[in-house]
């Protein structure tokens, strides 16, 4: 006799999703890029124009495929501040971008990196911080935390104001430095009101995470993008967290990103990175992701931060 | 040393990994910081420890629950057999088990990549694929095995049982518990180190548990043919499972006897005896299942273990010996009782 017997508490199931080959991120405007009106957004949207285009032939050169999925998709900062409501933001930058020929498939607001349909996205990213250790790091001591911060090594220890005899001053050290530090310490989250509030890097982490597509919440994949509503509602909060443009788009999730900046987001990017290095990733999506691009013959990266890149535009 | 070669297995359905792989890790057992056996939504709460991630929870044959895992990053020394040292950098896991709403676990443990990557890599690199950790220079897997456990606690070297300790710790001072301990009881260590997949030396089966002292446990494995996943890959969680159950029951075992012996049978005072011995009654004999949740790969372990040295016999010789106290007790009550109704006195009671 054959007999089976499964508890479902006691398993944990990971969804799939599909994937485009690339993701590109087409620039990121703050709400004050908004408030400057329609030229400023036309002439912003001119410049990124030609490295889109400049992208799609390197990156479909560089992996040729008979059918190359490529996704487009733009980033909304209405987290630090709402102040273009989405009926007003959204057919003015539909518009400057149909008129520069610059498909935007998906819409996504910043706020849905920091809770999308319920799920605390940065406080699980949060979670999954694995501290970069330094050499004779062995498990004999908790790692060294401060509270809403991440560092890329070891910061410089701290002596007491009031030591008789204070110690002399140690340098910080980068723990992936070659020869010498550049070490970088990332705020994470403040407080805010008594509400924590998510940094700029921590929030465009969680960003290229869900673009990735490796993101889970107990399994299930954490982002479903939405049709645009017909009626735009007054805030940006009530609009999903991402929405689907284009209903001929291909999926928003990509086995690459690309994003096209601004040379002013340099820094926030290496913050993203510093971040992203220190994300203990799901083994199991992991795994996934790289056997289905290798089947697709775009193989990817083993490690996340290797799939991400990035043109720094510069006025120039 | 108990070691016991262990009849061969038919083969796997699938092929595993061509090479030999290696894991090791060390476990902490003891009894929740709680007055009862504590309910299932509790233990969950308890276990919550990576946001997204559930708590596993089943129960059949018994309640269990697993946490999720925790990464760490380490960048140490690893010993080898010949007392020399290795630097290797990764990451560890740990989690936590809680059996029978009663008996807490922790378990830290890692894979051990040795094939030499020469130089430490990007970070990202090593948070790709948590529970891993890679040597600069190559080495045989069985020397890190056994260098693994001969080290003990070197200072410099990989330290699993340190952080085992450290969620130890942080669980039993959570508000989930009550903060009553149940019964005295002494914390168990199992080092164990497991090498798996065939490779040059693949043989039978093989399995040395060893007493090291009061509390210290080692658990040598090879699996020539390990459980395997959906996807082909050697199931370490199953390994875990093993060593884990291997931990829960000489825990218990050890626990009992050690009560027993507090409790001295062998003395006139059949009172304390019992007293002594009600805890055990209620804490630790719902607990013994041995292999119940072992994979059928790797049952031949448990298989070896009970004939040699035969962890349920001593288990049912020591439940035994609890029995027949109770039974004496009950026997002297009852005699105390008529002797008490033949002088007369109808107002006593029996008190248990």
């Amino acid at each position: 006799m054959d007999t089976s017997f499964r508890e479902a508490a006691a398993q944990r199931r990971t969804q799939d999703v599909s994937y485009s080959h690339l993701s590109i991120e087409l620039d990121h405007l703050y709400m004050d890029d908004f408030k400057l009106g329609l030229d400023h957004l036309r002439k912003r949207i001119r410049q990124i124009a030609p490295w889109y285009r400049t992208a799609i032939t390197a990156f479909t050169e560089r992996h040729p495929t008979p059918r190359p999925r490529i996704s487009t998709c733009f980033l909304v900062d209405d987290y630090f501040s709402d102040l273009v409501p989405p009926g007003k933001l959204i057919p003015e930058l539909l518009e400057a971008a149909r008129d520069e020929d610059l498909p935007i498939d998906y819409l996504a607001r910043e706020s849905g990196c920091d809770i999308a349909d319920g799920v605390e996205l940065a406080a699980l990213v949060a979670g999954r911080l694995v501290s970069v250790p330094v050499q004779g790091t062995n498990g004999s001591r908790p790692p060294t935390a401060e509270s809403g911060w991440l560092s890329n090594g070891q910061r410089t220890p701290s002596t007491p104001a009031a030591a008789l005899h204070p110690r002399p001053w140690l340098p910080p050290v980068e723990a992936e430095a070659r020869n010498h530090s550049i070490f970088l310490d990332v705020e994470l989250w403040d407080e805010w009101d008594g509400q924590r509030r998510w940094s700029c890097p921590m929030l465009a982490a969680v960003w290229q995470l869900l673009r990735l597509g490796l993101l889970r919440d107990h399994g299930r994949t954490v982002i479903q993008p939405r049709p645009l509503p017909l009626d735009l509602p007054d805030e940006w909060i009530a609009m999903p967290p991402v929405v689907q443009l284009n209903p001929r788009a291909t999926s928003f999730h990509g086995y690459r990103t690309l994003s096209l900046l601004d040379d002013r987001f340099l820094s926030i990017e290496h913050a993203v990175r510093v971040i992203l290095n220190q994300v203990g990733q799901d083994s199991e999506v992991m795994e996934r992701v790289a056997r289905r691009a290798g089947d697709e013959g775009v193989p990817v990266p083993a490690d996340v931060t290797g799939r991400i890149a990035y043109v720094f535009m510069t006025d120039f | 040393m108990r070691n016991q070669a262990l009849p061969d297995r038919p083969p796997a359905a699938r092929a595993a990994a061509a090479e030999t792989g290696l894991a090791v890790g060390e476990i902490r057992t003891g009894l929740l910081r709680n007055s009862k056996a504590l309910p299932r939504s509790a233990v969950a709460e308890l276990l919550d420890l990576v946001p997204g991630e559930p708590v596993r929870q089943s129960e059949r044959p018994i309640a269990h629950a697993l946490s999720p895992d925790v990464a760490n990053g380490v960048d140490c020394q690893l010993a080898t057999r010949a007392g020399k040292s290795m630097r290797a950098v990764g990451t560890i896991l740990t989690h936590a088990v809680v059996v029978g709403g009663r008996v807490l676990q922790t378990s830290s443990y890692t894979g051990i990549d040795s094939s030499g990557s020469q130089r430490r890599l990007s970070w990202s690199h090593y948070t790709a694929q948590p529970g891993r950790i890679e040597t600069f220079a190559s080495a045989k897997p069985s020397d890190l095995a056994d260098g693994y456990l001969a080290q003990g606690q070197g200072p410099g070297f990989l330290d699993l049982g340190s952080v085992s300790e450290r969620l130890a710790r942080r669980l039993q001072s959570s508000a989930v518990l009550d903060g009553r301990q149940p019964l005295r009881f002494q914390w168990t260590r199992l080092r164990w180190a497991a090498r798996y997949g065939p490779g040059d030396d693949a043989a039978e089966p093989s399995a040395q548990f060893e007493l090291v002292d009061d509390t210290v446990r080692e658990l040598s494995l090879r699996i020539p043919r390990p459980p395997v996943t959906g996807g082909g890959a050697v199931n370490l969680s199953a390994i875990l499972e093993l060593c884990r159950d291997l931990a829960l029951h000489d825990w218990v075992l050890t626990t009992l006897t050690r009560r027993i012996e507090r409790a001295d049978p062998g003395s006139n005072d059949r009172e304390r005896t019992v007293a002594e011995l009600g805890p055990a009654i209620d804490h630790l004999l719902p607990l013994w299942m041995p292999g119940a949740r072992v994979a059928d790969e790797l049952s031949a372990v448990w298989e070896g273990f009970e004939r040699r040295p035969g962890f349920t016999r001593q288990w049912e010789a020591a439940v035994s010996r609890v029995r027949d106290q109770l039974a004496l007790h009950t026997l002297q009550l009852l005699a105390n009782l008529s002797s008490h109704d033949d002088s007369g006195d109808t107002g006593s009671k029996i008190e248990l």
